[in-house]
């Protein structure tokens, strides 16, 4: 079985460079995008088995990007984890309505998140 | 508003029934105006004396009347009946004086015989004839007039002589002597009884022309006494007439004019007289009937004066009542509309209608730098005045508004068309053209300063009724209540804008705020949980205290930044629930899962019992567990041993959530203020138990929001009960 691609679509390094730390020593493949246009670009060239959305984005946000990649054959099952930093209520809800399979709420713990992506993903 | 029409009743008039006059009236009205019957009743009438002594009087008259009357009838029957005994007398004479003829023819004849005879027998009939003669004669005599003496005894003589001749003839024939004795009888007897037959005659012709005579008196007597019966008839009827004529109509005269007075009092005609002549009862009930007449005409005026008074109080009140009703209308303009024109012209328009018929009026707002009057309503202005007044503002002290705001007083102008008159010039010619003559100016003032002014002009010249003048000025201080709500209004309208911007902004800025410390504060307790998850290799035991630490503060900072979020958007009404099932006892499960850690490290019994019968709710589940995982965290916060418990029931269509600990409690003005934002037990409190004072405001925020009720029952030392209430399922049922 082939290595699995977890895209990853944020702004911060930080929050960026703790995933790269978590996902470390697991089988799993990161791609990065600092921005929704970027996370929608690559995620169109790379086709990967699933995206880490955050929601609040530069350019265009973490919804639209969302939205965009359902609206496109190639990428509308691709599993899309929304994260919010639960700033304004309803995040969750339009995340669901533009397409995510599932919603985490800033901050988060790194395991919990390890969590879900090993039940919407598994390693092999 | 026009004055009700008072209307004093009077009591409609029967009318009396008209009595068409008979034949007997008409001539008794003749007879009281066109003969002296009319001054005699009236003298009747004013006789000093009482009715009944009237009437006594009239039917005494009549009865003497009759007394008289009486009295001559019977004086008459005397005299007839003497007539009458005198006619009998003479009869009796007459039949004497007959007798007497006759005893002379019986002497005469027995006298005859004797000589014939010449028996005894014979001759003693003569004698006791001859008695018999004597006796008639002596009877005729006893009733002779004295005129008829003469003849009777003259008759006597003759019969005394005739006697002799008998008893000289009955010797002789006694003697035998008959041829002498029949002389003697011729010779001197014969021409004796010749005699005495002529005066016996002569006695009843003269007694026969006395009983004629006697009758013709008779008869006169009768045919007088007829004459003056019938004439005292006559009188008296005539007399009784009069005075029943008079006596009556004294009486009824009066009734009558009390009938007249008293058909004119009913009529209204109050302080009619009634004059009669009469000095008797009805003379004293005229005079009672004119007193009686002259108290309701006092009592008339009185009322009419007082009607009057009424009337006038009346339209009085009506016109307080409309000016009432227009400052009503007015006060209601100034407190229901924002709208500054809207509210003006309702000023203007109910000044117009109280002040004239036809007018016209304005009202301008002072602008205090340029000192100027601008115009902002109208009411009744045609175009060319409004164009007059639009060209330009009128500065402070200019015509008679500027003079009104200039003096802080009304002006008035009593007749435009005085050159002398206190007018804008360049306005006046438009005024006079519009046909106004006389104008008031009422300054609107807040304190003496100048807002603006009122004026109103009229067609008809002259002053204003102080009334009038009064009522503007109090539409004067309304209008200046408007210009400032509007100016407040204006303000406000500004500044809520402004405060609507910051709050936007203050949204956003939260909003993103909450963003740009999340975003850090995920990166430090992420790589804090993965250092102590052992992501970076195994962390040495004395670490782990420090590290757990930092995540302990890290979610505390996180708790922080959450409450400040939720209470930021609730308080800018931006927080709204997000509805849907949820089952309480997940709740309940959820939060005892994640608090039970705490309790264990404190030693504290920490259950939860929730009713088995309660349904899948309906409402903000992450909310209602925020709610509760607040006060269970408070009370296993503050209570240093013992047990927190947790419990659900279900009422009905409601659910009591609630948190019960063996904690410090709380005093009772503690109580009052716990739900309020920032406030815990004291400094002491907040640095032993820590904490934001924020989750309990925030707590009651959201039960309320579900339309529930948050409240605590506590005693300092034996702990507290927080509970709340909140609908089973939101908008269905009877509220909680």
């Amino acid at each position: 079985m082939s290595v699995r691609t977890i895209l990853h679509v944020e702004d911060n390094e930080l929050n960026r460079k703790m995933i790269r730390d978590l996902l470390r020593r697991t089988a799993y493949r990161l791609i990065e995008a600092p921005d929704g246009e970027a996370g929608v670009a690559i995620a169109r060239g790379e086709r990967p088995d699933l995206i880490l959305m955050d929601v609040q984005l530069p350019k265009i946000s973490g919804i639209e990007a969302t939205r965009r990649l359902r609206a496109e054959p190639a990428t509308a099952d691709i599993p899309i984890i929304a994260i919010t930093s639960f700033a304004l209520g309803g995040d969750e809800q339009r995340a669901k309505e533009a397409g995510a399979s599932a919603y985490l709420a800033k901050p988060y713990s790194p395991f919990t998140l390890l969590g879900m992506i090993r039940a919407l993903l598994p390693e092999e | 508003m026009v004055p009700r029409q008072v209307e004093l009743a009077v009591e409609p008039v029967v009318p009396a029934p008209q009595t068409t006059p008979g034949q007997g009236e008409r001539i008794a009205r003749l007879l009281l105006t066109r003969s002296p019957l009319g001054s005699l009743v009236r003298r009747v009438a004013g006789i000093h004396a009482s009715v009944h002594s009237k009437l006594l009087g009239a039917f005494f008259l009549i009865a003497l009347l009759l007394i008289a009357m009486g009295a001559m009838s019977l004086r008459t029957i005397t005299n007839v009946s003497r007539q009458s005994r005198l006619l009998d007398q003479a009869r009796d004479r007459v039949d004497a004086s007959r007798q007497i003829e006759h005893a002379l023819g019986v002497q005469m004849n027995f006298t005859r015989n004797a000589l014939i005879l010449r028996d005894e027998a014979t001759i003693e009939s003569i004698l006791r004839e001859n008695n018999r003669f004597h006796d008639t004669l002596a009877r005729l005599e006893g009733a002779a007039r004295p005129g008829e003496l003469e003849t009777i005894q003259r008759i006597r003589a003759a019969q005394d002589q005739v006697m002799t001749t008998v008893a000289h003839v009955a010797t002789l024939i006694r003697d035998g002597k008959h041829d002498e004795a029949m002389t003697v009888h011729l010779s001197e007897g014969y021409p004796l009884y010749r005699e005495i037959a002529t005066l016996v005659t002569r006695v009843v012709r003269t007694e026969e022309a006395g009983m004629g005579e006697l009758r013709q008196n008779v008869e006169s007597a009768n045919h007088r006494a007829l004459l003056l019966m019938g004439g005292f008839a006559a009188a008296s009827i005539f007399l009784a007439l009069v005075l029943g004529f008079v006596t009556s109509w004294s009486f009824i005269l009066p009734v009558r004019e009390a009938e007249a007075f008293l058909g004119r009092v009913a009529k209204g005609d109050f302080g009619a007289t009634i004059d009669v002549p009469n000095r008797d009862e009805f003379g004293v009930l005229a005079g009672r009937m004119n007193e009686m007449s002259r108290e309701l005409h006092h009592l008339y005026e009185a009322q009419r004066r007082l009607f009057g008074e009424l009337e006038v109080r009346n339209r009085e009140l009506g016109r307080s009542v409309e000016e009432l009703r227009a400052l009503g209308e007015v006060g209601q303009a100034v407190s229901s509309s924002l709208n500054l024109e809207t509210v003006l012209t309702t000023i203007v328009a109910r000044s117009v209608q109280l002040s004239t018929a036809s007018g016209a009026g304005v009202i301008y707002e002072y602008d205090d730098v340029a000192q100027e009057f601008l115009l902002r309503a109208t009411h009744g202005m045609d175009a060319a005045l409004g164009e007059a007044l639009q060209e330009a503002p009128i500065r402070l002290g200019e015509g008679a508004l500027g003079q009104a705001g200039l003096t802080r007083a009304p002006v008035h102008v009593a007749d435009i068309l005085d050159e002398r008159a206190v007018v804008l010039a360049r306005v006046r010619p438009a005024l006079v053209q519009s046909g106004y003559r006389s104008l008031l100016a009422v300054p609107l003032l807040l304190d003496q300063r100048i807002m603006g002014g009122l004026a109103v002009w009229r067609r008809e010249p002259g002053p204003f009724d102080p009334a009038v003048v009064n009522v503007l000025q109090a539409f004067a201080t309304q209008s200046v209540l408007a210009i400032q709500n509007a100016r407040l209004f204006r303000e406000l309208d500004a500044k809520s804008r402004e405060l609507e911007a910051a709050s936007r902004h203050k949204s956003a800025f939260l909003a993103n705020m909450s963003h740009e410390l999340r975003t850090p504060l995920n990166a430090i307790l992420g790589f804090n949980e993965m250092i102590l998850g052992d992501i970076y290799g195994d962390v040495p035991a004395d670490l782990r205290v420090p590290l757990a630490d930092i995540q302990s503060s890290g979610r505390h900072l996180l708790r922080l930044i959450n409450n400040v979020l939720d209470l930021s958007k609730i308080e800018a009404g931006h927080m709204e629930l997000t509805l849907g099932d949820y089952s309480a006892q997940d709740t309940v499960a959820s939060v005892r899962t994640s608090l039970r850690a705490l309790a264990d490290d404190k030693g504290l019994e920490f259950v939860a019992t929730v009713s088995e019968d309660i349904p899948v709710a309906y409402g903000d589940g992450g909310r209602v567990m925020q709610c509760l995982m607040n006060l269970a965290g408070n009370a296993l916060k503050f209570t240093r041993q013992g047990r927190v418990a947790i419990s659900v029931e279900r009422h009905g269509h409601v659910l009591v959530y609630r948190v019960a600990d063996t904690g410090i409690g709380m005093t009772p003005d503690r109580i009052e203020s716990v739900f309020a934002e920032f406030r815990q037990g004291d400094a002491a409190i907040t640095s032993e138990f820590g904490g934001t004072g924020l989750g309990l405001s925030i707590s009651k925020k959201f039960v309320e929001m579900h339309g529930g009720r948050i409240w605590v029952e506590s005693e300092p030392g034996k702990g507290s009960t927080f509970s709340f209430s909140i609908p089973l399922r939101l908008g269905e049922g009877s509220p909680a």
